[in-house]
């Protein structure tokens, strides 16, 4: 299948192609937040705190009179870092070192899997904990404990598949004839197995987004000033019993962007995959 | 031959897949025939010519999408099967008319005993309670020639070899003593050893319980071996129908000429070649305007493309072409008689 | 030949645990801050802080902390909390009581909602509950737990003032008790779970209807009811039981929050507290038990699994 072609397949599935537009619509606000955003997202106004939504301010004001809007704009600069930096991090490490133990199998692979399948039995958030605590306590090291709680399942993904191709004629014909081990991965394995990845990879973003709100609701991602849509949660929750809507705006925005990231994935998994005929 | 009741009768069976005035594909295309009282026809033509979608739909298990003609009709007991509410459909399926598929391996449930299977259809349609539905299975699995009944009906498909499923499975079709059986390609995914027994098995119990079978296959050498009367079909249509002696004697379409040709042949001349049909079936998207067999037809003339041939009698026989094959001269000109 | 399907899953098991508890030992000595100092505070004398470490063996190698505290947790003897002076292992197992009737009830709340609605959506193709089914199984798996949390507590305790926003009352005290409590923090946890599991049991299902054996099944006459009752669940719960094995591990993990949004007093609460501590016994502890259970419950499934599907040879 050519790129154009998986392109079409996607854009035929109109709830797929909504999600996408969302995504590129959240990562232009987000860049251009600063000119976007209608207040600074830090400018107090105490003349109106926790205001309902107006012509002024769209979707009201918290605690400070801070413009919900503009924060929620700048937010969206945490939350797409967050993804990023959570798939990136097991791109680089775990699918490479994935590959090279479906590769080589043996007794490498044997204690690899292993310690991937132990890494696995700690629950996802409560490894983000762990490694957050460890890091430091900031929205930077959040990101990066997703990223690394992320390493052993896309190890883990690219491993089954590398074993699946490995074993599959043509890689066998061109390590007969007599090519080499990097050959072989850059030229067969690499491109067979990114579809199953790709999908992954939009799959684990929207989860990227959760956990690091998450973190930050604990008290172990953002902190005051950074902005974050989990962070604006937990100001939130500090005033649930007050003024409960206060947690609407950042709650559905993590909600749409959840899922955005989860149809996205859906959708690439059809576009992707040539046996998937239903569209 | 003594004329003998008519039990099922195909009338101008047309289907579709897709939603009429959608663009949609012509699956069959006019079927008819008629399957008598006790006798086993054989329904034979190559993959994707129509001839499952035309057995499946006496029972209407065709998929959800697939459409009939309104004017189509299939005739059992004065009722059209194909009019018939999904309730009434179900009193006769498995009661009245079974039927067996081609790949036993995959046509039981994995995860039920062979016993539970089959009686089912025992207690859905006879008032049987559990212990003589499972008497009754016990004896017809021993008439297929399944020993130990009693321990295999305790088993688990996969702890049977696919000979011994499609046993099981003819058992179960027969369990209600059924007044039509349609086996689709009931040899076909078996060991040729098997076949034969399998082959047998049907026969035996065919003249026993004076049950119809409508066998459909692609396997003339199984038409031989059990049809009374063969009915061929080419991309949705019928294109001949006639007694096994006769169609075997002498074909009169050129596809039925081509199907018998392709088999090799023991006796006669060792450098006789066997002569393959070439080209392949036109797809149910883009039939041709004439006759649908015309890109592949060793016979044809002008007329075959402009104009479609119907189904008409030639000489007591069925045959919907415009030069049937006749010994000595191919290809003398007839005038069809319509219907 | 159950019994030696049984050894084998064990073996491969026990390795696991070994090698789960290391790195959940070596991950927690990575976190920064020395717990002595952290004790004793800053103007202790370095005397006294290289006393306590020895105390609690800090001064040595990594494997011998591992093979000490290894050989003390498996009598059951987790230490003692470096700042209440609790005993872990009372402190874990009392809230792990706790934890996991939460977790339990809220994975038999996904099971129980997510099959269901599978099914009546197979029985009715393109009907509203279909539709419904659709909209649980993409909308459900999105819903952050904190935020379906809140929303909950907003409307069912605060404003309706139906069920308490706090606390928890254990099953065998007070079952009503334990239903009201329990309600709102178990679908908090449980609707990710749900919509998965509707999600998963849809697809098997939908799978399960396109083989052979069920056109066998419609061609004996039985009814769409009749066949997917007789034929379908069983055959397509198979790969929902799998799922269910590791969403109690994620509804484990997710407990962190919830219990903090409820107040509950599990092991999610303590696993956080400990965290902020910097409580490494403790947390040592939690993540222990927990990942034990996890990899147990994994173990069931896949002998629940075996003995579901009679194809697997006990071999």
């Amino acid at each position: 299948m050519t790129g154009k072609e998986m392109l079409r397949r996607f854009m035929r599935q109109r709830a797929a192609f909504i999600s996408g537009i969302f995504v590129v619509l959240l990562i232009v606000v987000a860049l251009l937040a600063p000119w976007l955003a209608p207040y600074p997202p830090d400018l107090p106004n105490y003349d109106r705190v926790m205001a309902v939504p107006s012509l002024a301010h769209w979707l009201g004001t918290d605690e400070l009179g801070r413009d919900v809007l503009s924060r929620l704009m700048y937010g969206a600069q945490a939350a797409i870092q967050a993804a990023l930096i959570a798939i990136i991090i097991p791109l680089v490490i775990g699918v490479p070192l994935g590959i090279l133990s479906g590769y080589l199998g043996g007794v490498f692979d044997e204690v690899f899997m292993r310690i991937v399948d132990g890494i696995l039995a700690i629950p996802a958030i409560l490894l983000a904990l762990g490694i957050t605590a460890a890091l430091g306590v900031n929205l930077w090291n959040a990101m990066i404990a997703i990223g690394i709680v992320f390493t052993p399942q896309f190890a883990r993904l690219a491993r089954s598949q590398t074993l699946q191709i490995r074993s599959e004629a043509y890689v066998y014909a061109a390590k007969v004839s007599g090519a080499g081990a990097f050959w072989t991965m850059g030229k067969h394995i690499i491109p067979n197995i990114s579809p199953p990845i790709i999908v992954q990879s939009s799959f684990n973003m929207s989860f990227a987004i959760l956990v690091e709100a998450s973190l930050s609701f604990l008290g172990l991602g953002a902190q005051s000033p950074q902005i974050s849509w989990g962070g604006m949660i937990q100001q939130a929750y500090s005033l649930m019993y007050m003024n409960p809507w206060l947690i609407l705006a950042p709650g559905v925005a993590i909600m749409l962007t959840m899922l955005a990231g989860n149809i996205m994935g859906d959708g690439l998994r059809v576009a992707l995959d040539p046996k998937l005929k239903k569209v | 031959m003594t004329k003998r009741e008519t039990l099922l009768e195909i009338n101008n069976l047309r289907a579709y897949a897709g939603k009429a005035g959608e663009s949609r594909s012509q699956l069959v295309n006019g079927v008819n025939f008629r399957i008598d009282k006790g006798e086993i026809v054989a329904l034979v033509g190559e993959s994707g010519c129509g001839k499952s979608v035309t057995a499946l739909s006496i029972l209407g298990l065709n998929a959800a999408s697939i459409e009939y003609e309104n004017d189509s009709e299939i005739r059992f007991h004065e009722e059209n099967l194909l009019q018939l509410s999904d309730r009434k459909l179900r009193k006769l399926r498995g009661n009245d008319i079974s039927m067996i598929f081609q790949d036993p391996m995959f046509s039981l449930n994995p995860l039920k005993k062979i016993g539970k299977q089959m009686t089912e259809a025992l207690l859905q349609h006879k008032a049987a309670d559990v212990r003589t539905a499972r008497q009754d299975a016990e004896k017809m699995i021993e008439r297929v020639g399944i020993t130990d009944p009693k321990r295999q009906l305790d088993n688990y498909p996969y702890q049977l070899s696919g000979g011994m499923r499609q046993r099981v499975m003819i058992a179960m079709a027969l369990l209600c003593k059924p007044e039509l059986l349609i086996a689709d390609e009931p040899t076909t995914a078996l060991d040729v050893t098997i076949q034969a027994q399998i082959l047998e098995i049907m026969k035996d119990l065919q003249q026993e319980l004076d049950v119809s079978i409508l066998l459909i296959t692609h396997d003339l050498g199984v038409v031989a071996e059990m049809a009374d009367r063969v009915v061929v079909m080419y991309s949705g249509q019928v294109v001949e129908e006639a007694d096994v002696y006769a169609l075997f004697e002498q074909p009169l379409h050129p596809y039925t000429n081509g199907l018998l040709t392709s088999v090799p042949k023991l006796e006669g001349a060792s450098d006789e070649r066997i002569s393959a049909i070439r080209g392949t079936v036109p797809s149910p998207q883009e039939l041709p305007k004439g006759c649908n067999f015309y890109e592949r037809c060793t016979h044809r003339s002008d007329r075959c493309k402009e104009e479609e041939p119907v189904l008409a009698n030639h000489g007591g026989r069925n045959v919907a072409c415009w030069h049937p094959v006749v010994e000595g001269a191919n290809d003398v000109e007839r005038t069809a008689i319509r219907n | 030949m159950f019994l030696r399907f049984l050894t084998k899953r064990l073996f491969y098991v026990i390795p696991m645990l070994f090698i789960t508890t290391f790195i959940v030992f070596s991950f927690i000595l990575l976190i920064p801050g020395d717990p002595a100092l952290a004790i004793l505070g800053e103007n202790a004398s370095d005397e006294n802080l290289a006393q306590l470490r020895a105390q609690l063996g800090l001064d040595q190698s990594l494997f011998i902390q591992y093979w000490n505290w290894l050989t003390s947790a498996l009598v059951g003897d987790l230490g003692e909390s470096f700042f209440t002076g609790e005993s872990v292992q009372e402190a874990v197992f009392s809230r792990m009581g706790i934890t996991f009737q939460l977790v339990t009830t809220a994975i038999v709340i996904a099971f129980v909602f997510g099959t269901t609605l599978a099914i009546v959506s197979m029985m009715k193709p393109g009907s509203w509950i279909d539709e419904f089914a659709r909209l649980v199984s993409t909308m459900g798996t999105a819903i952050p737990n904190f935020l379906l949390a809140m929303l909950l507590l907003a409307v069912f305790s605060l404003s309706l003032g139906w069920l308490p926003a706090t606390g928890f009352i254990s099953l065998f005290e007070d079952p009503i008790g334990f239903l009201r409590s329990v309600l709102l923090p178990s679908i908090a946890l449980g609707a990710v779970g749900m919509a998965q599991i509707t999600r998963h049991m849809r697809s098997a299902l939908i799978e399960v209807f396109e083989t052979d054996y069920i056109r066998t099944a419609f061609s004996k006459g039985l009814s769409i009811r009749q066949t997917i009752f007789h034929h379908g669940i069983r055959n397509a719960i198979l790969p929902v039981v799998t799922t269910v094995g590791i969403l109690y591990g994620n509804l484990m993990g997710a407990t962190v929050v919830v219990e903090t949004i409820f107040s509950i007093p599990g092991i999610g609460q303590l696993a956080v507290d400990s965290i902020m501590q910097r409580d490494f016994a403790m947390l040592q502890g939690v993540v222990l038990v927990m990942v034990v259970i996890i990899i147990v419950i994994n173990f069931a499934t896949d002998i629940i699994y075996s003995l579901l599907d009679p194809r697997i040879k006990y071999e």
